[in-house]
């Protein structure tokens, strides 16, 4: 009998032991100032899961027409229900043929309403578009949106008749209710993932579905021609939906996918894994077909969120580091100071002013103080040679295949091969009055930052990089240059500070020269300042932005604010 | 079905009356159910209005400081002409709040216009409804201009409610107009620990009852194991195992009663014995004096044999005597008999001298036999045997005995309906009937009758000169046989004895063949089939206790009839 009640406790205490709190803590019910090391979820700093939304008031009777256009604005940015509320504003017939997500119309400021007979005209700086698969357009400064909206009076007051399809938004409208997320397809090579952002609005359907789909149906017109997917044709989702569950997206894609290779397994497997990974509750990806197991080599199902970090769009190795020129040769910036390079570019003859290093950082091209171009590998007692074939260029980069993209002063653009050889490359679209002073390409090698002169101003491109083959002979085509921010005024230096936004040197309007970091795909540029005098700008993934300025110093403002890192020019990052 | 249904709360009931063990193990899980379900109700209440208090402290004060906040930001863009449109305005207020509430939000925010105008935009965080602030609170927070707050349901537009505290309080937006902002903290954390807690409880209240009815069985159990000992002890005690004792182990209270159960027993034992004692001297006494007695009784017996020769030239008077003192020798005989035959009982010298007997002669030898009886009592003496022969294994001397004591008795307290004897049998049991309906038994006397020397009415004098012990002596016999002796009566209805005798002395008796009570027959002779040599036959139904048949052969039934020997 005793035992039996001996087992009854122990058994107790036990139980007790069990749940999870150790006994002191379970004891004493107090809360513990020790404890073991937890482990959460991977912190992201994606803020998506926090934003405003309009509450949208409906109209009332007694609203004068501009009232009612005025109040279908401020509702349309509601996004709730369809743009349930707005639609309020409209009549049942209007509202049934209204197509809202045709396209979204951007503006900046108040616009202005008209009236004109029985419509009211709407008039607004246009500063860009979303089309309806979410790729964000940037239009000149200029463009002018306009929309009229007709007026017809009905039993409940008055309503809007007829009106554009698509939305007319605010640019503080489109911030609050879009987000923008990056569909990632392939460079040519299949080496690097390229971003093709989309905005998306935050209330609506399942997020993780829309990216799927999308990524699916493929990169925009704009971006097509440059970049590939891993998709096969005719590959769709089976079932229209990506549910996230516990961590796991799970992505049930149509049979056929089953008849793919390895290497295009593995490659729409890293597409699906970098889109869905911007979703701070993916933390796997569950990849079927038709229900069943699809099998990728190299890696187990589902894919961890950090199963694929070679294909990384930013390109970079991962011992990149920032170079400079200063006065005692070409030096490798590190945490505590500088130290030379390898081979003849660390010295002081020649003494290089001007350089670039390959994506690979084996390789480096200079321009020294009496304007010789130098190129060489940085490499022990390797030295550095002559690089006559390159004549005086106004500025010159490295791609990520270790040839040079130069551009002379004529607005020339050329690409030098490692060998010296050179292969001119055509800049499709500038216009008339356009001269090209810098070419960047992105170190995936699909576009290009181009700087263009256009009289008085001065303005950062974007460019896609089509490798074409015409008549047996590949050829490299600079293709269809687009806006990438409204703003701008005058743009002296720009570099990739990632796979989607680029690093410029630039001003507003009656600005003075500063730093602006541009989002590619949402037009937004963020002013961060800059020191005195500012003359070149590099930038590279995960590190900070380096300023040269006319006093001979480097400047970062890794504190906040621009401080001098070192007494240098030229600063640059490996591509 | 029904019947099992009828029968269970009564099984359960018995359980519950005859089980100490049941009863006290329920009845200490049943109140400490009540008790730890009071005891968690109050805990969890306790634990909810903490918990709650608490968290409405904190919204309340998060509301307050976040409130101050938006109001200290209106206030400075509040720069007249230059102040920003009302929709930069609420989102910059709506934006500050939605920082304060980190992400993931710990509250959703929602700044509603107090005017229906569609001019003053309204604002909330992520996907929270409108619908989430009750129209009350709405209503008293624009009524009386304070902070108020009250739970609700936190609605979102993708359809999860989660409940909430509501915390609002009016805000002024310069040149849009009055404003409401709503705090909405979810309580889904509350809700959880609260799950918790009342799991915990919830657990840790079953453990507690079912450990409380284990402890009640185990106390129980060592209170009741002893007292059952006792009663199995006291069981046997009383079924004559005097030397029975209750083990003691302990020295506890049971031990004190075991002691004194023992105590008592020993006492019990010890008086007995005594009166057993009392009782063999006793025996041995009346054993003594009967003996004793013989001697000179069989010398006065010669002397007044001598008389009772002579009475011829004895004077009438001295003659009557020697026939008086004749009679009463020969009764004083019969009762020395008797006396001596009781008290070999008593010694417990008597044995049976078995053999196979048919029965029905040897009653008929005592019906003839008790027929100068009956012919001075005027009334006859009728035999019905429905088996014959009717053989058993038995003492025949005391069959007799017991029979002539039977139809000696009978005659004695009949009338002048006569005495029916029957006799019947089955594969196990004989059983004999003597029926008469002379003045019965009152109620009660049936037990008495075969009491030793017992009179129905004593003021009555022997006229058969019985002994008195006739009964007494029957019912020995009959049970040194193993079988039933039993009478019955009613006062004016006669009385009834009926002997029940196994096939083979010894074997069990379960049951009796002839009723022993029955409405008395009808006699008259008028009715009877009379057969051609004066006999008449009458068909006995079958009367038996249980509902075995009874094969009666009628050629065998016999009736003497009395009167007709009488007139030979």
């Amino acid at each position: 009998m005793m035992r039996a009640i001996a087992l009854a406790v122990s058994g107790l205490m036990l139980a007790g032991c069990g749940s999870g709190a150790s006994v002191p803590q379970a004891f004493t019910a107090q809360v513990p100032t020790t404890g073991p090391i937890q482990q959460g979820a991977q912190v992201t700093g994606s803020n998506v899961d926090q934003f405003i939304r309009v509450i949208a008031r409906p109209p009332s009777p007694d609203m004068t027409a501009t009232q009612i256009v005025q109040g279908f604005l401020e509702a349309s940015a509601s996004f709730d229900g369809n743009h349930a509320v707005a639609r309020e504003y409209l009549t049942p017939e209007t509202s049934s043929r209204w197509d809202s997500s045709s396209q979204v119309v951007v503006y900046e400021g108040a616009p202005v309403l008209s009236e004109s007979g029985p419509s009211i005209q709407v008039r607004a700086a246009q500063v860009g578009r979303i089309a309806s698969n979410g790729r964000y357009e940037v239009d000149p400064p200029g463009t002018e949106a306009t929309a009229t909206f007709r007026i017809v009076e009905t039993e409940f007051g008055l309503r809007i008749d007829g009106l554009p399809n698509g939305l007319l938004l605010s640019q503080t409208d489109v911030d609050r209710a879009f987000r923008s997320y990056a569909l990632y397809f392939f460079n040519p090579t299949f080496l690097t993932l390229v971003p093709d952002a989309r905005m998306l609005p935050v209330v609506g359907p399942g997020l993780a579905t829309t990216l799927v789909r999308r990524l699916i149906e493929g990169p925009n017109e704009w971006l097509r021609p440059a970049v590939r997917t891993g998709f096969p044709d005719g590959v769709d989702l089976n079932i229209d939906a990506v549910l996230v569950d516990g961590g796991t997206a799970r992505v049930d894609l149509s049979a056929s996918v089953q008849l793919a290779d390895d290497s295009t397994r593995r490659a729409l497997s890293q597409q699906l894994v970098w889109t869905l990974r911007q979703l701070p509750d993916v933390q796997a990806v569950d990849i079927t077909a038709a229900g069943q197991p699809f099998f990728v080599p190299g890696v187990g199902n589902p894919q961890s969120r950090d199963a694929w970090p070679e294909v990384d769009p930013s390109g970079l190795a991962a011992n990149a580091a920032p170079y400079v020129a200063s006065t005692i040769g070409v030096r490798e910036l590190t945490d505590d100071g500088t130290i030379p390079v390898d081979g003849q570019a660390g010295t002081r003859e020649p003494l290089l002013a001007d350089i670039a290093v390959s994506l690979d950082a084996s390789r480096i091209l200079g321009v020294d103080v009496d304007g010789i171009v130098w190129s060489g590998a940085m490499t022990p007692d390797s030295r550095l040679f002559e690089f006559n074939e390159l004549p005086s260029p106004v500025n010159f980069a490295y791609d990520g295949n270790m040839n040079v993209w130069a551009v002379d002063d004529s607005g020339t653009l050329a690409l030098y091969s490692p060998t010296g050889r050179a292969f001119p490359v055509a800049v499709e679209g500038l216009g008339d009055s356009d001269v090209l002073t810098a070419a960047v390409p992105s170190r995936d090698g699909t576009r290009a930052a181009l700087l263009v002169d256009s009289g008085p101003r001065s303005y950062v491109l974007l460019a896609r990089v089509v490798r074409a083959s015409t008549s047996g002979r590949v050829g490299i085509r600079v293709q269809a240059p687009t806006r990438v921010e409204p703003r701008l005024v005058e743009v002296v230096d720009v570099a990739w500070s990632s796979a989607d936004s680029l690093a410029v040197l630039g001003s507003e309007s009656a600005g003075s020269l500063q730093v602006f970091e541009i989002t590619i795909g949402r037009g937004s540029l963020t002013a961060q300042g800059a020191p005195e005098g500012p003359i070149s700008i590099a930038a590279a993934p995960g590190f900070p932005t380096l300023v040269a300025a006319a006093d001979g110093v480097v400047y970062d403002n890794t504190t906040g604010s621009w401080s001098g890192r070192v007494n240098a020019t030229s600063p640059t990052y490996p591509g | 079905m029904s019947r099992a249904l009828l029968f269970f709360p009564r099984a359960v009931r018995r359980l519950w009356r005859r089980s100490l063990f049941i009863r006290v193990t329920s009845t200490t899980l049943v109140l400490s159910i009540v008790v730890v379900g009071a005891l968690g109700l109050l805990l969890l209440s306790r634990v909810t209005t903490g918990l709650l208090e608490a968290k409405e402290r904190g919204s309340v004060g998060e509301a307050t400081a976040g409130l101050g906040e938006a109001q200290r930001l209106l206030d400075a863009a509040d720069t007249g002409p230059s102040t920003p449109s009302p929709s930069r305005l609420v989102d910059g207020v709506v934006t500050s709040l939605a920082t304060r509430a980190g992400s993931p939000a710990t509250f959703e925010v929602l700044l509603l216009s107090s005017l229906s105008d569609a001019g003053a935009p309204e604002r909330g965080t992520n996907l929270v409804a409108v619908s989430s602030v009750p129209a009350e609170l709405r209503e008293a927070v624009t009524s009386t201009q304070r902070q108020s707050w009250t739970f609700t349901e936190i609605r979102f537009l993708d359809g999860r409610s989660v409940p909430g505290l509501a915390v609002g309080a009016p805000l002024n937006i310069p040149t849009v107009g009055p404003y409401e902002l709503y705090y909405l903290f979810p309580l889904a954390q509350e809700q959880q620990t609260l799950d918790l807690v009342r799991g915990s409880i919830l657990a840790a209240g079953v453990v507690l009852v079912a450990l409380l009815g284990v402890v009640a069985y185990i106390v129980t159990r060592q209170v009741v194991v002893p007292v059952r000992a006792a009663a199995r002890t006291a069981e046997r005690l009383s079924s004559g195992n005097l030397d029975e004792r209750i083990p003691i182990k302990r020295e506890d209270d049971l031990a004190q009663l075991a002691r004194s159960f023992n105590e008592m027993a020993e006492s019990i034992d010890a008086q007995i014995t005594q009166l057993e004692e009392l009782s063999r001297v006793q025996q041995r006494f009346v054993s003594d004096v009967s003996h004793e007695l013989r001697t000179p009784l069989t010398t006065i017996r010669m002397a007044a044999d001598v008389l009772f020769e002579s009475r011829d030239s004895l004077t009438p008077a001295e003659a009557r005597s020697a026939e008086l003192l004749q009679n009463q020798l020969d009764r004083f005989e019969a009762l020395l008999a008797d006396l001596l035959e009781i008290s070999r009982f008593d010694a417990g010298a008597a044995k049976l001298d078995s053999e196979s007997v048919d029965l029905a002669p040897l009653v008929q030898r005592v019906i003839d036999g008790s027929e100068p009886l009956a012919n001075s009592r005027k009334l006859r003496v009728r035999f019905a045997a429905y088996e014959r022969p009717c053989s058993a294994v038995c003492d025949a001397r005391r069959i007799d005995r017991i029979v002539r004591n039977l139809i000696d008795n009978a005659i004695e307290h009949g009338d002048e309906q006569g005495v029916l004897v029957e006799l019947a049998g089955d594969a196990e049991v004989i059983t004999l009937t003597v029926r008469d309906f002379g003045v019965g038994l009152r109620p009660g006397e049936a037990a008495l009758v075969f009491n030793r020397f017992w009179r129905a009415d004593p003021a009555r004098a022997r006229t058969t000169g019985g002994t008195g012990l006739g009964l007494a002596i029957a019912l020995e016999d009959a049970r040194l046989h193993g079988g039933w002796l039993e009478a019955w009566g009613e006062p004016g209805a006669g009385a009834c004895f009926r002997l029940t005798l196994p096939r083979v002395a010894g074997g069990p008796v379960t049951h009796a063949v002839l009723p022993l009570s029955e409405e008395a027959p009808d006699l008259d002779p008028g009715e009877d089939r009379h057969d051609s040599d004066g006999a008449f036959s009458r068909e006995r139904p079958s009367v038996r206790h249980d509902e075995r048949a009874v094969h009666i052969d009628e050629s065998i039934v016999m009736t003497v009839n009395i009167d007709s020997r009488n007139e030979r």
